[in-house]
């Protein structure tokens, strides 16, 4: 589905990313996991055709990212979604969730929205502002939206900072579901404590990939192994 | 009765301010949620400078030339922004800064040193209505029928730049770009109503009030529209009533609405 070639990226002759290469396959559950500053969002961005890499290739669905034009095949949500919202937006969830169907004029299946809705306690608030919303409402509602087009790829950058613990565990079971029902899905996180045993491989990266494999092998690391890869402490722990 | 012959007098005036309301209220709203809403207000001030060339060269050009001057003289002084920003590296508001000094600086020496001091540069800077003939109401109109096809073609791309960055396979570039040629478009055809200095108040006042009144932004444009038309109208009776300027008389009533609002808030 995804496969990224000897991928590099700079930034003010800085190097972000230095030849990468991974593949993601139908029914995948990728953590891409590494410390802030490693270089997991700049990939993301490329993978999303956002940032041109200065070197290496991406190809989405077979075909190069510069001839892809399915995007509604990928379902993204971003880092921070929602925090800098202007507070006087006066838009309401139904219209913020129909805007993708408009943007990449696709239909939207109003009774798979109803069960997104439903998925995710949001069907009550079909008719308030958005901006109302709390932070944890809000992220649903953006996981909600990525995934109204019914995408093949979901792709998520550190979406559960600033949820709490209950919140984080409801919602890795929720992705957990979608992910059982055949959705693929690439997630973004620095805290490697928070990995679902859902989760089948792992790309563990620091400018260079220093790992990218099936989930039981990573967790094989020992806390030493991981230190040298995010070069300071962590710890090893799984839902 | 006397109001009917000002109308008679003013219809040129009135039928472009119509077009001029409605034009901007098809934009305002995005620029206030893309948080750019000084951006008609830097474009107006620059807008001086093309006006008082304009006044100077325009007895060598035919009068459809006119338009297409001031929207390429402006244009160019807004590239100097990106120019001046990417260049000296700062950030652009401050480039915005010295590109509208430098622009008024300029116009009010050329209008000094060539006796434009006059009626000519008061006109300039509060609008007029009396001025306004069938040339300036067709320009508006064409200004609006750009507006109306351009917000068919790109609202839901305004409005998603209006909380997102980016989105994968969506290209904001040109639907960005036209949107803020368009607001310059605007800008140009409403400163013979409004004048310079008060033009880009039909970018802000309308729009804030709809945006905090709307329960969804389906119902923000229309009640734009409908706020800019009732200044409008009332703007064009006070000023006559109360021999004001209708500029001044236009946003005294704006500011009516924002008093309402926060008594509506409180």
């Amino acid at each position: 589905m995804i496969q990224v070639e000897n991928l590099s990226f700079f930034q003010n002759g800085k190097k972000i990313l230095e030849d990468i290469s991974l593949k993601v396959e139908k029914g995948d559950f990728l953590a891409i996991i590494g410390p802030n500053g490693g270089g997991k969002t700049t990939l993301i961005k490329c993978l999303l055709g956002f940032i041109k890499p200065q070197k290496g290739k991406i190809y989405l669905w077979g075909k190069e990212l510069s001839n892809f034009k399915d995007w509604h095949l990928i379902g993204y949500v971003p880092q921070r979604a929602g925090k800098d919202l202007n507070p006087m937006f006066p838009l309401t969830l139904k219209e913020f969730l129909h805007l993708p169907s408009l943007l990449y004029k696709k239909n939207l299946d109003e009774n798979y929205l109803e069960e997104l809705l439903e998925i995710f306690g949001l069907t009550e608030l079909l008719e308030r502002r958005i901006t109302s919303f709390s932070f944890g409402q809000l992220q649903r509602t953006y996981i909600a939206r990525a995934l109204s087009l019914k995408p093949e790829v979901l792709i998520l950058d550190e979406p559960s900072v600033g949820l709490d613990f209950i919140s984080q565990k409801n919602f890795y079971e929720i992705l957990s579901n979608f992910h059982q029902k055949g959705l693929t899905i690439i997630l973004v996180t620095h805290e490697t404590w928070l990995l679902t045993k859902e989760v089948n491989k792992v790309a563990c990266l620091n400018q260079r990939l220093y790992f990218h494999g099936a989930h039981e092998d990573f967790c094989i690391f020992s806390e030493k192994d991981l230190a040298g890869f995010y070069f300071h402490k962590i710890e090893h722990t799984h839902w | 009765m006397e109001l009917l012959i000002y109308l008679d007098l003013f219809r040129w005036g009135l039928l472009a301010g119509i077009c001029f309301a409605i034009s901007t209220a098809l934009t305002s709203p995005f620029l206030i949620l893309q948080r750019n809403s000084l951006f008609p207000h830097a474009i107006t001030h620059i807008l001086l400078l093309p006006l008082i060339l304009l006044s100077l060269v325009k007895s060598f050009f035919p009068s459809l030339l006119h338009f297409p001057f001031l929207l390429i003289t402006t244009l160019f002084l807004s590239y100097l922004i990106h120019f001046f920003s990417k260049f000296l590296n700062i950030f652009e508001d401050t480039s915005t800064s010295m590109i509208t000094y430098l622009s008024l600086g300029l116009a009010l020496l050329l209008a000094s040193k060539t006796s434009q001091f006059d009626l000519t540069l008061l006109n300039y800077l509060f609008g007029s209505f009396v001025t306004i003939d069938k040339k300036d109401f067709l320009e508006s109109f064409f200004v609006l029928l750009f507006s109306l096809s351009f917000f068919y073609y790109f609202k839901n791309l305004w409005l998603a730049k209006s909380f997102e960055e980016e989105l994968p396979g969506i290209e904001f570039k040109t639907s960005q770009g036209l949107f803020l040629l368009l607001i310059t478009l605007q800008s140009i055809v409403g400163v013979k109503l409004m004048g310079v200095l008060l033009v880009s108040s039909f970018f802000v006042f309308s729009s804030t009030v709809a945006l905090k009144l709307s329960s969804s932004f389906s119902r923000v444009i229309p009640i734009t529209m409908f706020l800019n038309f009732l200044s409008l109208l009332f703007g064009f009776v006070i000023s006559i009533y109360f021999d004001i300027p209708f500029s001044s008389a236009t946003v005294l009533i704006m500011g009516i609405y924002i008093f309402l609002l926060l008594i509506v808030r409180k």
